[in-house]
């Protein structure tokens, strides 16, 4: 875990490409999961994409 | 109600601008504001929001794959030196200070807008007028003026499409009023370069190749917009501007013209990119047979009906549909395989060029991405649960007959709060449209004051101007920018304000 932050924390892209995933990859998820009415599947993939902006908030810090 | 509806907005406003956050950081928090205030006051509930999500994601990717590809087109271009010779080869062209203004200050940077933008524009030309001897303050307005009437059918059509993707609406609806204000705003940028170099001398000296200019680049602009090439509106301008603005250069030249270093076929391989780019375009957009084959394929879901806990209702039907064969974002990339290929093939490149290409794309958009993101959601969450119909009622009743005035500058703030016309069309457009919709206005004007305002607005934004203090030797200096740049956007906001108003209600 220590070695991915380490990686990500040098490479700014990748933290950023990161982010990007999290928040677009579960809001495509969280269709079907609405279509099926599984209330813990969109509760889930929702979490992911509030969690991807929530770290977006923070400064990127390369130290 | 209004003030919790504005929030997530001010939210952006105020870290940008007050705290100088990114977009990716300010966005972020928007998002997490809109989807509180929509939770608790607005009663949207998990279902809408789960479709608000599902919505905002194609959105976001019909805007960010002409963002990415356009960067990476225009790296494609540069690596193999072809941004540098066009900007060597055109000072030659004349030695008289307010021609080459215009000449590099306001053709050329329009054409720089129109295939690349992203705050390129200023970046690449400050530093030639710096060397042509202008101070660097004048280096850094003249271009910052002189593309903004391209922002909007710039980078490759990227803040035209934000705000088709806003709306719903299409471009038969949105290009030709958006053309028209674009159009005038670009003579009028260019009577501000003039005035820039040396007062109402120098417009009085150049005053025909301005109107000859202005007259092609709209022309041009405004005819391919509407023939449903927005991508390429932009870049048609500034190439009409150049064909124009070369031998008007010849005709007004000055005292040291040194027209003999030019190389022809360089300077003709070095576009050869974006000529592949047009003539893709045409294709796909004018022979139908092509357009119904690459059409087969589209991506999109079918969305329900839905009501938030308020009574608030967004009607079923198919989101943004993104047909990804002859998108403009695909368009671009074949463009740019291709005039890497042609560079290659004429050893432009040196080695490693691929690497660095795909590096500096990854890591100019990425940031940007993030943000365009973020935002989006922000807005989509905002009228699933009315939020939007919210403020664009209360601006109708407090503003009312008024509203046509403060359309462009609702499109500046959201420009210089977020740092793009695409961003502040993605945030007010679909609020302007509903304003529009309740008061009677016709909207078609109404999205064109914002996007126009949105341009002009584009320039003061602290990021660009904080890009061209940096290529000018002027890092810390930015406050003198912008009293200088100020003043003027504001004139012309107040233009385009009275232009939306005549038209509004006297046409």
């Amino acid at each position: 875990m220590n070695k991915i932050t380490a990686f990500l924390k040098s490479h700014p892209a990748l933290y950023y490409l990161m982010v990007f995933l999290l928040m677009i990859i579960p809001s495509v998820l969280l269709y079907p999961a609405a279509d099926g009415e599984s209330q813990i599947g969109t509760i889930f993939f929702l979490g992911l994409v509030i969690l991807a902006n929530l770290v977006a908030v923070f400064p990127y810090n390369s130290k | 109600m209004f003030i919790l509806a504005i929030s997530p907005i001010l939210v952006i406003l105020i870290l940008m601008v007050g705290f100088r956050w990114k977009a990716s950081r300010a966005g972020g928090l928007g998002y997490l504001a809109a989807l509180l205030i929509s939770w608790i006051w607005f009663g949207i509930n998990l279902e809408t929001l789960a479709y608000a999500h599902a919505k905002a994601v194609f959105l976001i990717m019909d805007v960010l794959l002409i963002i990415w590809t356009a960067f990476l087109l225009y790296r494609v271009v540069a690596e193999a030196g072809g941004i540098e010779i066009l900007s060597t080869t055109l000072p030659h062209l004349t030695g008289d200070k307010g021609m080459q203004a215009l000449l590099i200050g306001w053709i050329f940077a329009s054409f720089l807008q129109g295939v690349g933008g992203f705050g390129v524009p200023t970046a690449v030309i400050a530093p030639i007028l710096v060397g042509l001897g202008f101070s660097p303050l004048n280096a850094v307005v003249i271009p910052s003026l002189g593309h903004t009437w391209a922002v909007t059918f710039g980078s490759l059509g990227a803040s035209f499409n934000a705000m088709m993707a806003a709306t719903g609406l299409g471009w038969e609806v949105l290009a030709p009023s958006a053309g028209i204000f674009l159009g005038i705003t670009g003579l009028l940028v260019g009577i501000a370069v003039a005035w820039v170099v040396g007062g109402w001398k120098t417009f009085r000296k150049l005053w025909i190749p301005i109107l000859v200019i202005a007259a092609g680049m709209s022309t041009a602009q405004y005819l391919t917009a509407t023939l449903g090439l927005w991508n390429i509106g932009g870049l048609m301008g500034g190439t009409a501007g150049l064909i124009i603005g070369i031998p008007l250069a010849w005709l007004f030249h000055g005292k040291n013209n040194s027209s003999g270093k030019i190389n022809w076929r360089e300077l003709f391989i070095s576009l050869a990119g974006y000529g592949v780019l047009v003539l893709l375009t045409l294709i796909i957009q004018l022979v139908p047979p092509v357009k119904t084959f690459l059409s087969q394929v589209k991506l999109g879901f079918i969305f329900p009906e839905t009501i938030t806990g308020s009574g608030y209702i967004v009607q079923a039907g198919p989101g943004r549909q993104l047909y990804i064969f002859r998108h403009a974002g695909m368009i671009l990339l074949v463009s740019s395989l291709a005039a890497y290929l042609i560079f290659s093939k004429a050893g432009w490149y040196k080695e490693g060029a691929l690497g660095r290409i795909l590096k500096s794309t990854g890591s100019r958009v990425i940031s940007s991405s993030v943000g365009i993101t973020s935002i989006v959601m922000m807005a989509v969450i905002m009228q699933h649960a009315g939020m939007t119909d919210t403020l664009a009622r209360g601006f109708s009743n407090t503003i009312g007959w008024f509203y046509p005035v403060v359309a462009p500058w609702l499109g500046a703030l959201g420009a210089v709060m977020t740092g793009s016309n695409a961003n502040s069309n993605l945030v007010f457009s679909a609020l302007q449209l509903r304003t529009a919709e309740i008061l009677g206005l016709p909207v078609a004007i109404i999205l064109a004051a914002q996007t126009t305002g949105g341009a002009l607005g584009s320039v003061a934004a602290p990021t660009k101007v904080i890009v061209g203090a940096s290529t000018a030797g002027m890092e810390g200096k930015e406050g003198d920018i912008l009293r200088k740049l100020l003043p003027i956007i504001c004139i012309l906001l107040l233009m385009i304000s009275l232009i939306t108003a005549l038209t509004v209600y006297l046409l």
